[in-house]
């Protein structure tokens, strides 16, 4: 598994090295709806990995997936590299290490903002405006509403976290009651 | 219902503004967690070693860094961890509360209390690697520490600040060894550290009853990684122990730790270092096995500053084979080793030490010169009868020099013998050296032997108080000293009743 990764972000760095200057944000956002829809279709990777169907039919497959990107030519030709080396099935892991890769390169954090209550779009705006101060990075984020945090807000990246909510606040005072017997 | 939210809003937004910058937390995700190991994503700029806290209560330690991973062990088995867990980081690396409070008390590899006597307050914490003493820091080894094993003070003696090893087969009385040492501390201002790493809790707590009962937990501290507990509170103890010795050491005081024992500590090693898939080597041990030990015993030593830290590790053999990889590791580690030989302890002979395959590196410079006066020739005169009873057990006739120092060295072996629980003063021990060096002994028969010493240890204390009380404060016998214990034995010779034997008893 780990080597997979490791070989997925090889391809998806040979992409962004060749084709790094065309690819925009936007195209970035669309494939991101493709990893959610490989996601939810694990089945369609299993297909991919099966030797007696056609590179040709796996190869129409993903067109008909990328159809809709309107710069689809870089990741086509990662598509087309990874069907002749028998790597179909990794089409899901390159293309995350791709988004990864991008994001990184361009200091963009997708967060996960997630609050007891809703809250307004200014409001949102505010705190992704805080998190970019805080991180220095340009913030993409999800909203989601929790009620298990009680009451606050919590916003949550890969590699960060800021919460401030009654269940952090309890869950630290149970931590301390415990650590204490 | 708005209107409450809006509030809320509000309130955090005033919050969002007066946030500093360390509430961002650093974090990953639980990709794998099984065997006490776990694997995060995320943690980039984690350091080894660090202490790692997740959001369920579970916490951990770093292990390996790896390109988009970290690998953690868990200090709490019980405490589940789920998978995409998020953990944090806490910037700082493991540390153990040390602190007076910590004297009596039988705590586990975390400082946490086993004893039910409460909470432990300490108001100091430190990190558990830590660096050694250099050497201008240091100062040699030069004051005895008395174990009251005779068989120890004067063949391989222990100094203040030395290593020595206790290697031997399981029930060769390893353990009664560090007993009796420990028990002799009493009223020396040594503190005594006993780390007891994969040993069953039954045997544990048999000990610690025992300390409690001889009335010597005062200056003890029991920590304890049993069998059952996570690997990795096994591998901690060892270092928990002494960064515990070490507080005591720097306020001057002297400290005794008991590592008990290091082989268990050493298979705790490797199964950490199997899980982290690292390259295993001879006997499956990871190649930085040795350091493991080294770094740990070179924390031991006596320091210019005035403290100590003397460091008894324990190692089991199987079989009597000290050739196998982690003993042979810590026998170049230590400075000496006391081998304990199934074979002596089946012939009943306890503490089963065996003398030639003993040493003690820098031991003789910390001898009590009285007893190191005494005991001249004793290694060579117990060597002389091993080979002798060797060679007599074919049935060949010795001639009468040879059957005399069969005799002496049936004595010598004698006197050696100590029951657990009694310990010898080096000035006891000073008088019943000199019984066997000045040939007083030899006209006992060797049934009689330890009665008579311990008769004749009792007389010097309870008639011949003054001179008793020259030799514990000068530490050394003159010439006029030997002189009047000279006459004092054959005075005592004359009042000593050797037993009947059995048959006219009958």
């Amino acid at each position: 598994m780990e080597h997979q990764i490791r070989l997925s972000r090889k391809y998806a760095q040979a992409v962004l090295n060749v084709f790094g200057q065309s690819i925009s944000r936007d195209d970035i956002m669309q494939v991101q709806h493709i990893i959610i829809f490989l996601e939810q279709h694990k089945k369609a990777l299993f297909f991919l990995r099966l030797s007696h169907i056609d590179i040709t039919v796996k190869e129409h497959a993903l067109d008909k997936l990328f159809q809709d990107l309107s710069n689809k030519k870089p990741f086509m030709a990662l598509v087309k590299l990874l069907l002749e080396e028998n790597r179909g099935h990794m089409i899901y892991s390159a293309l995350s290490e791709l988004v990864t890769l991008y994001y990184q390169a361009h200091k963009i954090m997708p967060c996960t903002i997630t609050t007891s209550h809703s809250i307004s779009a200014e409001s949102l705006d505010k705190v992704q405006q805080f998190l970019a101060r805080q991180t220095g990075n340009d913030i993409i984020y999800t909203y989601a509403r929790d009620t298990s945090l009680i009451a606050g807000i919590r916003a949550q990246s890969k590699t960060v976290l800021w919460e401030h909510s009654i269940r952090k606040q309890l869950r630290e005072l149970a931590l301390h009651m415990a650590s204490e017997g | 219902m708005k209107d409450r939210s809006t509030d809320l809003v509000s309130l955090f937004e005033k919050s969002l503004c007066d946030v500093p910058q360390e509430t961002l937390d650093e974090i990953g995700v639980v990709v794998q967690v099984g065997d006490g190991i776990c694997t995060i994503y995320g943690l980039t700029n984690a350091i080894y070693g660090e202490l790692i806290e997740f959001e369920g209560g579970n916490k951990g330690i770093v292990f390996s860094l790896d390109e988009d991973s970290v690998a953690i062990f868990l200090l709490y088995a019980a405490v589940p961890v789920a998978e995409l867990e998020v953990v944090k980081r806490t910037g700082t690396v493991f540390k153990t509360p040390v602190g007076d409070a910590m004297l009596g008390r039988v705590i586990n590899a975390l400082g946490k209390p086993l004893d039910a006597l409460g909470e432990i307050v300490c108001k100091e914490h430190r990190p558990i690697e830590v660096g050694i003493p250099q050497i201008v820091e240091r100062s040699p080894v030069s004051e005895s520490l008395e174990t009251g094993i005779i068989a120890i003070d004067a063949l391989v003696p222990v100094g203040k600040g030395q290593r020595e090893l206790i290697i031997g087969n399981r029930n060769t009385g390893k353990t009664s060894i560090i007993f009796d040492t420990i028990l002799h501390q009493k009223d020396k201002n040594v503190i005594c550290i006993y780390v007891s790493i994969g040993q069953r809790q039954a045997n544990l707590a048999r000990f610690s009853r025992m300390l409690e009962e001889h009335g010597v937990m005062d200056y003890c501290i029991v920590i304890s990684a049993d069998s059952s507990e996570a690997v990795l509170n096994q591998y901690l103890a060892p270092y928990v122990g002494c960064t515990i010795g070490e507080y005591f050491r720097d306020q001057g005081k002297d400290v005794l730790i008991i590592y008990d024992d290091l082989s268990n500590h050493a298979i705790a090693f490797r199964e950490m270092s199997l899980l982290l898939r690292r390259a295993p080597g001879r006997e499956a041990y990871p190649g930085d096995v040795f350091y493991l030990h080294s770094r740990l015993l070179e924390r031991a030593g006596k320091l210019v500053s005035g403290g100590s830290l003397t460091a008894l590790p324990i190692v089991q053999i199987q079989g009597d084979d000290i050739t196998a990889y982690i003993p042979t590791n810590l026998i170049s580690i230590t400075d000496g080793q006391i081998f304990l030989d199934t074979k002596l302890f089946n012939q009943g002979i306890r503490p089963a030490v065996n003398i030639e395959l003993s040493v003690s590196r820098v031991g003789g410079a910390a001898q009590t010169k009285a007893i190191k006066r005494m005991t001249k020739a004793l290694r060579l005169e117990l060597a002389q009868y091993n080979e002798l009873l060797d060679f007599a057990q074919f049935g060949t006739e010795l001639d009468e020099i040879s059957r005399k120092k069969l005799a002496r060295g049936a004595r010598a072996v004698e006197i050696l013998k100590q029951p657990q629980t009694v310990g010898y003063s080096f000035v006891d021990q000073t008088l019943i050296l000199f019984l066997l060096k000045e040939d007083f002994l030899d006209k006992i028969e060797v049934k009689d032997v330890q009665i008579y010493i311990r008769q004749f240890v009792s007389f010097m204390q309870s008639v011949h108080k003054d001179l008793y009380a020259i030799i514990l404060k000068d530490e050394d016998v003159s010439d006029d000293t030997i002189k009047r214990l000279q006459e004092i034995g054959v005075e005592f010779d004359k009042l000593f009743v050797p037993t009947e034997d059995e048959d006219l008893l009958d």
